[in-house]
């Protein structure tokens, strides 16, 4: 009597169409809002004429479509591929560690980060005329670094690899590298205000070279996470019953945080620390829908990618002509709109 | 399908305390083993080294083949496992959680299939847990819980079934309720079961086959008339215990002496 009786929990078409609508709804409006407006419909009409045999006339002048396509739309499409990339990789550590406080930045990717850049920062004057520009490639390093030495650590403790003992060693490795990033920062108190400017987080783009530099990374880490999101639900029973269940925890554990790592770190070294976006959307998405990851994480990306560029408008325009850092703002809006979301939702955060 | 189970010779450690020392038992195929003995006697560890949890000395053979040689994946489609007090992780959907049985049988990187789907309602069905489907595996009671894990366990469909506890803490009637669940699906499907338990008489009633375990040594194995003694269970437990006849039936309590009371 059950035979094609579809699945009780899915990830229902409804739920990817309204998130992939909200997505677009966000880009529509993150490239239309600035000091010269642009109509919505020049703006769909304008993207529509990029897509092979449609020609759209939008009465747009050459001097708008250059704002919307080298100076808005880079800006944007940058805040999509960060916010869904950290949402991707918040939800995947939040379902390795089975913690619900668990963010891209658990491991030290984030202290090592901000050590990198502080570096970088502090003494890369020198490397004016560099092929490469140092700091996101500091950053980039610095994250991967600070994951792999709260790796080290925590497999190396003797009284057993367990997830807890990596979030512990994580808490260490982090504190370390803060305390290093803190004493340069005071010592080269001249550039204090540029590194405390990057540690804040900026989407800030000259074009479109810092999205073609983190594309390849996000989408090859989305993809993984993407395609192996059912292993994480199995983790969240535990090691052992993990392991009686056909799977290898320690390394299915090891490949997510890999893959979220480098997409993190990719995206770190470009748009700086952004933070809260990596827990509130999850949790945002598992409250509102399901608390498999089947569901949680296509969601979280797509809504992640939204969000971000939602708090970027408001970073650009709230106090025009300055600029909010958009970690203040995901901070500013997240957690408010976050604890609506827990005291309207009838389930629990786990 | 059914498969024999044999433990070979098992010896466990943990750190410099031995906790087993070379225990050998058997179950045929479709047979009830139930491992009885004080706490810290070792039962969990047995257990576990089915799971393959924990490192250990000796084999586990099913059907006459160690299950060390096999990989996790195919290890879990020959032994289903429930521990002691399993992770009911909140917010997880009970659909989804007994979903979770149909792992072994799924590639890495593949979603559920047509096929997958259907075995998760059977399960459901046959432990009346449909109604539940969508409801939070963290919310539900003891017994509920219990008729949860054993749907992830029948959607797992692995001849041998690993139960630590199953019944700890549930109370008198719904201790009953899950045992004959367990047996009739043991009788229907032809599972072998095998399960720690404290409740002695469960034991003597439930189980075709009982181990009594002490200090990681076996203190005897067979029927449990044959094993479940006064004298046997007065040296392990305590001198108080008492092997009575209820309508036929074995019930084993412990007697409140004028020693202890005063």
């Amino acid at each position: 009597m059950n035979a094609g009786r579809p699945s009780a929990t899915r990830l229902h078409w409804w739920w990817v169409g309204g998130a992939a609508f909200a997505l677009f709804a966000a880009v529509v409006a993150g490239v239309m809002v600035g000091p010269i407006s642009i109509a919505p419909i020049d703006v769909i009409g304008s993207m529509a004429s990029r897509l092979p045999f449609i020609d759209v006339d939008t009465g747009l002048t050459e001097r708008s479509e250059a704002i919307l396509w080298e100076i808005r739309m880079p800006r944007v499409v940058l805040a999509v591929l960060v916010g869904s990339m950290l949402s991707a990789a918040g939800a995947s550590y939040q379902g390795v560690f089975r913690n619900p406080l668990a963010d891209p930045y658990l491991l030290g990717a984030g202290a090592g980060a901000g050590l990198g850049a502080t570096i970088a920062i502090a003494y890369g004057s020198s490397t004016v005329g560099w092929i490469i520009d140092p700091l996101p490639l500091a950053a980039f390093v610095g994250a991967l670094g600070g994951v792999a030495l709260a790796y080290v650590l925590g497999y190396t403790v003797r009284s057993g690899r367990t997830s807890v003992t990596l979030i512990l060693a994580g808490v260490a490795v982090a504190a370390f590298l803060t305390a290093l990033q803190t004493f340069l920062q005071q010592r080269e108190s001249d550039t204090l205000r540029e590194v405390y400017g990057w540690i804040l987080g900026s989407l800030n783009t000259a074009g479109w070279d810092e999205v073609l530099l983190v594309t390849p990374y996000v989408l090859v880490c989305l993809v993984a996470v993407l395609v192996g999101r059912r292993l994480l639900d199995v983790l969240s029973v535990g090691d052992t019953e993990a392991g009686t269940l056909g799977i290898r925890p320690g390394r299915i554990r090891l490949i997510f945080v890999i893959f979220a790592t480098l997409g993190t770190a990719a995206v770190v070294a470009v748009s700086g620390l952004i933070g809260f976006v990596g827990i509130i959307v999850p949790h945002t998405v598992r409250l509102a829908t399901s608390a498999s990851y089947r569901v949680v994480v296509p969601l979280s990306i797509l809504l992640g990618g939204a969000f971000l560029v939602v708090a970027d408008i408001i970073a650009r325009v709230a106090v025009t002509p300055a600029e909010i850092p958009i970690g203040v703002v995901t901070a500013i809006i997240g957690a408010p709109f976050f604890a609506v979301v827990l005291r309207t939702s009838k389930g629990v955060v786990s | 399908m059914t498969s024999a189970l044999e433990f070979s010779n098992i010896e466990a450690s943990f750190g410099d305390t031995k906790v087993l020392h070379g225990v050998t038992v058997g179950v045929r195929g479709g047979g009830w083993l139930g491992v009885v003995g004080p706490n810290g006697a070792g039962k969990s560890t047995l257990l576990r080294t089915i799971a393959g949890s924990i490192s250990y000395g000796g084999s586990v053979l099913a059907d006459g083949q160690p299950i060390e040689n096999l990989s996790h994946r195919e290890r879990a489609k020959i032994v289903a496992y429930v521990p002691q007090r399993p992770l009911y992780p909140q917010g997880m959907a009970v659909f989804d959680y007994v979903l979770l049985g149909r792992t072994p049988y799924l590639g890495t990187l593949a979603s559920e299939s047509r096929e997958d789907v259907a075995a998760v309602w059977g399960s459901l069905e046959a432990l009346h847990l449909v109604d539940f489907a969508s409801r939070d595996v963290a919310t539900l009671s003891g017994g509920e819980t219990q008729r949860v894990s054993l749907a992830r366990v029948l959607a797992q469909n692995a001849p041998i079934v690993v139960l630590d506890e199953a019944t700890a803490s549930l109370d008198v009637a719904a201790q009953h309720e899950v045992l004959e669940l367990i047996d009739h699906l043991r009788a229907s499907r032809g599972m072998t079961v095998i399960t720690a338990i404290h409740d002695l008489t469960a034991a003597a009633q439930f189980c075709e086959k009982v181990m009594l375990l002490d200090d990681g040594r076996s203190v005897g194995a067979g029927t449990a008339s044959e094993v479940l003694t006064e004298e046997r269970l007065g040296s392990v437990f305590e001198p108080s215990i008492r092997v009575i006849d209820v309508d036929g039936s074995t019930v084993i309590v412990s007697l409140r002496t004028e020693e202890s009371s005063s």
